[in-house]
């Protein structure tokens, strides 16, 4: 009879977890694995892929802008990511811990969680837009009447990594203010009431209580954001293209050209996958530095 | 019967919607009441009766199942009013024979209908002789050929689509198109095809796209602004015929360009539509550059010329001011010509894009317009003596390697008759995209369309980027790469050379190319 | 003592103004943005009048120089029904195996946890290939369902992350109570931690419901033909035309369109999203 228990109390959990283990393995997992097997040949637009071992990944360190790539992927994640995680903290602790009335506090969230309501492409259009080297409308405009610059700037074109960057954090960031600001609300008012009852100023309030409080959600965040930002290429293909002579292409939009635009999808999977070990071992990393291993909490239930 | 469908539609969607709607508000008010029965639990302790519990649990029970309810009918309504929507026809079958053509084209997109239109006016007179047959079209999205591809090889039907003759390389590579040389041989086609379309449309020893028509990248000027420059109008007249002869470089454009632009006249010099495809590759054209071995169907790499190429860019845009420096992003192309803000512009879309591009009543407007202000000439020669030519983007019909027998013959026939000169018209006039039969600018509709007829003689001095599979997506791309370094990036012409080589070797394969 | 009351009462004074100052810099780019969409699709361009010419779509079919606009109302019945059933299939698969994850013990717990966050590595345009030869071969290819499953199975791992912290939050003291009473695990599971949990299950239905309002992809590369077509789709034709001159006011009419029952939804869903408590976090004490 003891088996008979612990068979069933080991297939118990099956039951809740089929249907998803089923889904994400048939659509998400399989097609992850036969991406990984693609890599391995020289699968192109003859659909008649054949194996070729290594070569795909010989060919990427052998590629001529495989440096200038790389670093462009580390600082589009670097300063988006810091871009991100500063905005959300900054924002969500101004709008749900220092306004104070409700219906103020009400009206910035709104707006904050609309900016998500549309797609990249309006983002891309009006950013664009905006940065026009044209002399009567947006940036240009502005900085002429401020005197900041004497003749109207082509901003795409010289600036491009920088436009690039701030688009993708800006509205990325939007997304991290709903996460973080329902963690802010969810602390009880009894600690900003015994902190400042021991005498911190506003200032030693956030940085002593809320932060620490809210480690958590910014884990969830920065990991997240780092493994998206790394594999997300949805603003410079709008925007750039890749930029002036490739000075905003990231790998993974170079994986997304390879494989889309120049029908090497072998070769253009061999790059993703290199960028997806890059995202895994990143997230190792950040796992190890968060103690992400407490955050698993065993069964209390002995039945 | 479409006011009905879509006022049955609407009722649906209102009511779905405002059941959706209440929907929502009850979930909140639901979850709220939910919520503050959890507060109380979590508070420790409970303020309510025993009596009061069971009216709360019952209550509970019955808002679940109020929501499950309301959500129940929701998803039910929109299925069903969604479904009653779409309403099959069904083909009914007559004594006469039914065949069915899927097009891969944009049906909705106004601009381009009248290139199928001249199709089916083809296939309408083939009903006409022949009664015993009806054509019936089915449209499919119009798809880049990655994505053609993969639905191909799917093993999504279709028969054919229009694209550019860039894409024809690969389209072969993949398998997914077929020969068309009987084109060549069509009784109507014969004698009337142009020559020079008729030698360009060949790639690797086929005709593999049916050439239905073109748009040619000369090089346009500013009428008005040349007479301020101190030309007569005997000599602006007689500009074109110099170009065409060799007489009117590059380095005259340039020496018009500087003096324009001292004195203060326009902003620019000479305009492209950004770093683009064919308009660079007019300039390379007429420097001399050859990038594709029609005998070998490979490509060429000839460092020299490119060098010649990379110094032009560099002076043009440097020294002289000619070209400017924000070309790679700049928007309004058009609009800076149309202002007068530039001098010379070159480009290849054709007249429908010149008339969207216009700010005003296209219609009425445009064409006097551009008769009055604007004046257009072949793309000059770099060097003294030398031909001067065009760039012609050349629009194809590729047919499917799947259609076989019966079809492809009605297809035959039916094209034979698209290319009588009468059927021509209508695509030139409503798109003012070229005929690519000789005969069709006989007609006196087409001698009175002015934009068309006075470019009809570039015909035979065009040349086309070649439809080699790598072209498109690498060389043309790496080589304009290059010009965006060299104009933002201040890279020297041997830099932007050094660079494009290294491109080419690490990414084409050896066999595809000749370095010279 | 009321002088250190009243520079106190002068230093929150101030840092109001500060932070509201900050907020409203902060904040201005958006509101300006929003305020171009509206007036762009009311005014004319080339005029400088208001006209409601862009709206038009709302009534007919619209006919911009490039591309034909269908009449709204269909395009959004579909859109919200493809919205709806995607959420439902993912919240019935969702909230049990998070279920699974906060309170049941099973083999590679750990591993599978931490593996959902890999599935975010991969970027989807690459993995759309296998995807597309996947439903080739199960027939699913240019069918509503096959676009719904693809579409579920990629929000999965990150819902199920997040309503794991929701289970978690659930005090185990309930559970042992009903057990005590002589509940079975699934019986505690529907009566006791379901109930309890329906904040998080609000929040993941939100998630799902706009992120497939928002798809647009999925659509462009598994349905062949625009039979099915959603709001977001149809912008993406419009607005990724080769090189032609947009058409502002109609792009930004359709635009503000698309956004309004997104921001009316999370309008009226406010409560639910700032319940995102823990996100698996232990509980702090």
């Amino acid at each position: 009879m003891n088996y008979k228990i612990n068979l069933r109390k080991k297939l118990y959990p099956l039951w809740f977890l089929l249907p998803f283990l089923i889904m994400i393995s048939m659509f998400f997992g399989f097609p992850i694995i036969l991406t990984g097997v693609m890599t391995f040949t020289d699968f192109d637009i003859t659909y008649r892929p054949s194996f070729v071992g290594f070569k795909n990944y010989q060919k990427i360190a052998m590629d001529p802008n495989f440096f200038k790539i790389l670093a462009i992927t580390f600082t589009f994640t670097l300063v988006a990511l810091a871009i991100i995680m500063l905005m959300s903290i900054v924002i969500s602790i101004l709008t749900q811990y220092f306004v104070k009335r409700k219906v103020a506090r009400y009206a910035y969230r709104t707006i904050w969680l609309s900016m998500n309501a549309l797609p990249s492409i309006i983002y891309a259009v009006v950013i664009r837009g905006v940065f026009s080297p044209y002399a009567t409308s947006g940036a240009n405009y502005i900085c002429l009447k401020l005197g900041l610059i004497a003749d109207p700037i082509s901003w795409l074109n010289h600036f491009p990594l920088v436009l690039v960057i701030f688009t993708t954090g800006f509205l990325n960031g939007a997304n991290g203010i709903i996460i973080l600001s329902a963690a802010i609300n969810s602390i009880p008012e009894d600690y900003y009431k015994a902190a400042r009852v021991d005498g911190t100023t506003e200032w030693g309030i956030v940085t002593q209580v809320i932060i620490p409080l809210l480690k958590w959600p910014l884990m969830y965040l920065t990991v997240t954001n780092a493994i998206s930002l790394i594999s997300s290429y949805n603003y410079i293909l709008l925007l750039t293209e890749g930029g002036p002579n490739l000075r905003t292409t990231t790998l993974s939009l170079y994986a997304y050209q390879n494989a889309f635009e120049n029908s090497q999808f072998g070769y253009g999977a061999a790059i993703s996958i290199f960028v997806v070990t890059i995202s895994i071992a990143l997230v190792l990393v950040l796992f190890k530095l968060f103690n992400f291993d407490e955050m698993i909490q065993p069964c209390r239930i002995d039945d | 019967m479409f006011h009905l469908f879509y006022e049955n539609t609407i009722i649906k969607c209102k009511y779905s919607l405002l059941t959706f709607l209440q929907a929502n508000i009850t979930l909140n008010h639901c979850f709220t009441k939910l919520i503050n029965y959890n507060l109380n639990i979590t508070n420790g302790f409970s303020n309510f009766t025993k009596e009061e519990e069971d009216m709360r649990k019952q209550k509970e029970k019955k808002m679940k199942k109020i929501i499950l309810l309301l959500l129940f009918s929701t998803v039910m309504l929109s299925i069903f009013a969604g479904g009653a929507a779409e309403k099959e026809t069904s083909d009914e079958t007559n004594k006469v024979k039914t065949i069915t053509y899927t097009v891969r084209h944009d049906s909705s997109n106004e601009n381009v209908v009248s290139r199928m239109n001249m199709i089916i006016d083809g296939f309408k007179q083939l009903e006409k002789e022949d009664p015993k047959v009806h054509f019936e079209f089915n449209y499919l999205p119009k798809l880049e050929v990655n994505e053609l591809a993969m639905q191909f090889h799917a093993g999504v039907e279709a028969d054919f689509f229009f694209d550019e003759e860039t894409a024809t390389g690969s389209l072969v590579k993949g398998g997914i198109i077929q020969p068309v040389d009987w084109f060549a041989t069509l009784p109507n086609v014969k004698d009337t095809l142009i020559p020079n379309v008729r030698e360009l449309s060949i790639y690797d020893g086929h005709m593999y796209g049916v050439p239905i028509d073109m748009a040619l990248g000369c090089l346009y000027a500013n009428k008005k602004i040349l007479s301020k420059l101190g030309w007569s109008s005997e000599e602006i007249e007689t500009w074109p015929k110099r170009v065409q002869n060799g007489e009117w470089t590059f380095e005259d454009m340039a020496k018009t360009c500087k003096k324009a632009i001292d004195m203060g006249l326009v902003k620019y010099g000479f305009m492209l539509d950004g770093v683009d495809n064919a308009g660079t590759f007019g300039i390379a054209k007429s420097l001399g550059i050859e990038m594709y071995d029609r005998e070998q169907n490979k490509l060429i790499f000839d460092r020299n010329s490119w060098l010649e190429f990379y110094k032009f860019w560099e002076e043009a845009v440097h020294e002289d001011m000619m070209i400017p420096k924000s070309l790679p992003n700049f928007e309004g192309t058009y609009n800076s010509f149309f202002k007068g803000d530039t001098l010379f512009f070159s480009d290849v879309s054709g007249y429908e894009y010149w008339r969207r591009n216009f700010d005003g009543d296209a219609e009425k407007e445009f064409p006097e317009y551009y008769e009055e202000n604007f004046t257009q000439a072949l793309i000059p020669s770099y060097r003294k003596g030398e031909p001067a030519q065009c760039a012609m983007k050349l629009r194809s019909m590729f047919v499917f390697s799947s259609v076989k027998g019966e079809k492809l013959d009605y297809l035959k026939k039916a094209l034979n008759l698209s290319y009588l000169p009468e059927n021509q018209v209508n695509n030139m006039l409503t798109m003012g995209k070229l005929s690519t039969i000789a005969t069709t600018y006989d007609l006196q509709e087409i001698k009175d369309f002015k934009f068309a007829s006075d470019t009809a003689y570039m015909t035979d001095y065009a040349t086309i980027r070649s439809g080699h599979p790598d072209y498109n997506t690498k060389y043309s791309k790496y080589y304009r790469n290059q010009i965006e370094g060299v104009i933002v990036d201040n890279l020297s012409a041997i830099e932007a050379v050094d660079k494009l080589e290294s491109e080419l070797r690490f990414n084409i394969d050896a066999d595809q190319i000749i370095f010279k | 003592m009321s002088n250190k009351i009243i520079i106190q009462n002068n230093r929150a004074v101030v840092r109001g103004f500060v932070v509201n100052i900050l907020l409203i810099l902060l904040t201005a780019p958006v509101i300006y943005f929003f305020y171009w969409l509206f007036t762009t699709s009311i005014v004319n361009s080339m005029t400088g009048n208001i006209s409601f010419k862009n709206w038009g779509f709302l009534f007919k079919e619209m006919n911009l120089d490039s591309i034909i606009i269908p009449i709204i109302w269909p395009t959004l019945w579909f859109t919200i029904k493809f919205a709806v059933l995607v959420t439902l299939l993912d919240t019935m698969i969702a909230v049990p195996a998070a279920y699974a994850f906060s309170r049941l013990n099973f083999k590679g717990k750990t591993v599978l946890m931490k593996g959902l966050f890999f599935f975010n590595a991969f970027p989807s345009a690459t993995i759309m290939i296998a995807i597309f030869f996947l439903l080739v071969n199960l027939n699913l290819v240019n069918t509503l369902v096959g676009v719904v499953l693809v579409a579920v199975a990629t929000m999965l791992p990150n819902h199920v992350y997040i309503l794991k912290g929701f289970f978690d939050d659930i005090p185990w003291d309930y559970e042992w109570a009903a057990l005590v009473d002589g509940c079975t695990r699934f019986g505690t599971f529907k009566q006791v931690v379901l109930p309890s949990a329906t904040s998080g299950i609000g929040v993941i239905m939100i998630f799902a419901f706009l992120r497939a309002y928002s798809e647009w992809f999925l659509f462009k590369i598994l349905i062949f033909s625009t039979k099915y077509t959603t709001l977001a789709k149809m912008m993406q034709m419009m607005l990724m035309d080769d090189g032609d001159i947009l058409d502002y006011g109609a792009m930004t009419a359709l635009a503000i369109f698309f956004a309004v029952p997104v921001a009316v939804f999370y309008m009226l869903s406010q409560r639910q999203l700032m319940k995102i408590s823990n996100l698996g976090g232990k509980k702090l004490a």
